[in-house]
């Protein structure tokens, strides 16, 4: 690992200062770590981590087979089992998987498209893409994707993920190429998906969900590394992008809970302790452990074809409002990246090369280049990552690094990460007209209750350019392109 | 800890902080109670209940391995149907309670966007942080991912 000097005994806390952009919770923060917990943040950030974070940063560490450390990406806040922003590798020799790690908007990603119109072009035509948008793609609570399936034709989505949109139209074929896993997961099995969760999700195809997932029409405002970011297709300022948060819809979330269940009796018949009932693992040989990863696999392909579906839909509202083709808009997909998952991957450990089961929980994958799972047209930069921000100021693009696959199992961070809670958020901006305030900040908002708006606010979330800073300054992922918030539609 | 007060009193729910989710503490006579209160809590994170009728009965039996995990497959069971069946509930019955399992009644209607106020969807309960304490009086704490 690549650390600078630092002065000893530098203490935050239970946090040990490793230098300016890591902390370590040492082994003996409690009882049963196999392993030190690595925090990325910088001195103001290790501050403000709760307490909690730091407790399911070091329960991740007692779980078997886990390797060199428990990491926190800078955006690390409280989750349920792992914290969010975690990163843990277990052997797949001897090591769990664990539900709990991949939580329960399985697959949860990021999309980004780009087109060749500028802000000019779009200005003139903001109001109408905002309407037409929030009507072609549907969010918040209860809404259906509009795609009529049947359960049948939901176990071919679980099978094939983005393949099965693309043949039913949705898309093209190149899409593919810039998905992770090429869109659909191996091994996913329809049969350790439960009723109940293809009952939950099926409708949902096509929708957004609620909460802080969202669809939005930024502009690039700043490009810090214009090579890497014309392999992107990231060509100059001011130039539009689409950009949407979303994930596996209550098809996940159903396989999350039902395999919570199946798996909480493994610890006690595989001889581990346990030290949250939210961490439930198993053997990742072991058969509840296959079965997990199999029904993890479906979901996984449920939210590509989700996001593939809703991408369509995008390409169909600029088509539509600008009177061109979305092929002669430029509208390419740049990459789709998942940031809730558990992946088999192959790492160097110790000197070795390992197959280990890379759970990243709020945190993305970061390959670097020349990588082989990094598509073709970005292996010279390495692959793209997205990390958004609040919906009142910018997201960024940035791209894996082989620090990240030295330190972080090629991972980096995923968002801004939150710093209030959301009653806390709402009464902070109690009578405060944040459509109106955003507006006056640039970004017009379409959202089905203004209501909820506050809870999502800027106030609620770190600034996402000291995430992106931090991880950049590690060496973890490195900054490509700065995207200005213009129009936001959500649930 | 604070938390915004809804139904003060002998039965009642409130909801707690989290960073990034949201908690719901609901307290009775009984857990019965403290269960049904719950329920009302997660309903009304979702919906204004002011807005839902009570145009249908829906049962509920429910299993869980321990008391906390009944807790949680309770509001599972609930977060389910709004999902697969659009089915909003504003008032709940516990008919029997006994430790690891119970059979409940709830009344609502199915989600209608043009007289519904829909607020924010609920993708699970989690054992996070979970707490059961049987009293009397009864104190349940449950953390949602939302």
């Amino acid at each position: 690992m690549k650390t600078r000097p630092s002065p000893v005994n530098e203490r935050l806390g239970p946090l040990e200062r490793i230098d300016d952009y890591r902390w370590r919770l040492p082994i003996g923060y409690r009882d049963g770590m196999r392993v030190p917990g690595i925090v990325y943040a910088d001195a103001r950030m290790a501050e403000q981590i709760g307490r909690h974070a730091l407790d399911q940063v070091a329960n991740v560490a007692t779980l078997p087979g886990i390797v060199r450390a428990s990491l926190a990406m800078p955006d690390i806040h409280e989750g349920y089992g792992f914290p969010i922003g975690g990163v843990a590798a277990f052997r797949e020799s001897d090591g769990v998987i664990a539900a709990g790690g991949v939580g329960y908007d399985v697959c949860c990603g990021v999309r980004l498209v780009r087109t060749d119109l500028s802000l000019d072009d779009v200005r003139a035509h903001r109001d109408r893409l905002a309407d037409e948008l929030f009507r072609a793609v549907p969010s918040g609570l209860g809404s259906a994707g509009g795609l009529k399936i049947t359960l049948a034709e939901t176990d071919d989505v679980l099978r094939r993920g983005a393949h099965w949109a693309v043949e039913r139209g949705y898309g093209d074929p190149e899409d593919l190429e810039v998905i992770e896993e090429g869109g659909a997961m191996d091994g996913a099995d329809p049969g350790e998906v439960s009723a109940r969760a293809k009952d939950r999700g099926h409708g949902q195809l096509g929708s957004l969900g609620s909460g802080n997932h969202f669809l939005s029409i930024p502009y690039v405002e700043e490009i810090y590394d214009p090579d890497v970011a014309r392999a992107f297709g990231i060509t100059g300022v001011g130039q539009v992008v689409a950009f949407f948060h979303c994930g596996s819809r209550g098809l996940g979330h159903q396989v999350c809970d039902d395999h919570l269940r199946l798996m909480s009796p493994s610890a006690r018949r595989y001889g581990f302790e346990l030290v949250d009932r939210q961490l439930a693992s198993a053997p990742f040989r072991s058969d509840e452990g296959q079965r997990y990863f199999r029904a993890m696999a479906a979901a996984a392909n449920f939210a590509w074809a989700n996001r593939q579906v809703i991408m369509h839909r995008v390409r169909e509202t600029f088509a539509k409002v600008f009177g061109r083709g979305a092929r002669d808009l430029g509208m390419t997909l740049v990459y789709d990246v998942a940031h809730n998952m558990a992946k088999l991957e192959e790492h160097v450990v110790d000197g070795e090369p390992t197959r280990l089961v890379v759970h990243r929980k709020g945190a993305t994958r970061a390959f670097p280049a020349g990588h082989p799972a990094v598509p073709e047209r970005y292996r010279a930069v390495g692959q793209p990552v997205f990390i958004p921000g609040d919906m009142g100021r910018y997201s960024f693009v940035a791209a894996g690094t082989a620090g990240a696959m030295e330190e972080t199992f090629g991972s980096t961070c995923h968002g801004a990460g939150r710093v209030q809670s959301r009653s806390a958020a709402r009464r902070q901006l109690r009578g405060v007209d944040l459509v109106a305030q955003l507006r006056e900040h640039g970004v017009i908002i379409r959202v089905r209750n203004p209501r909820l708006l506050a809870e999502e606010a800027s106030e609620a979330y770190k600034d996402v350019a000291d995430v992106v800073r931090v991880c950049h300054d590690a060496g973890i992922s490195r900054r490509v392109a700065k995207l200005r918030e213009f129009i936001v539609v959500k649930g | 800890m604070l938390g915004e007060m809804t139904i003060a009193g002998e039965r009642g729910y409130r909801y707690l902080e989290h960073t990034a989710d949201t908690g719901i503490e609901a307290w009775g006579a009984t857990l019965a109670d403290a269960f049904a209160e719950a329920a009302l809590g997660l309903f009304a994170l979702m919906v204004d209940p002011s807005t839902v009728k009570e145009r249908t009965e829906r049962r509920f039996v429910v299993r869980g391995d321990d008391v906390e995990d009944l807790l949680v497959r309770w509001l599972s069971e609930l977060i389910a149907v709004v999902d697969s069946e659009g089915l909003l509930l504003r008032r709940f019955a516990i008919d029997s309670f006994e430790g690891k399992t119970m059979v409940a009644r709830g009344w609502g209607e199915t989600l209608d966007p043009s007289r519904h106020e829909v607020r924010v969807a609920v993708k699970a309960a989690t054992y996070h942080r979970l707490s059961v304490d049987a009293g009397p009086p009864a104190r349940v704490r449950v953390i949602l991912d939302l």
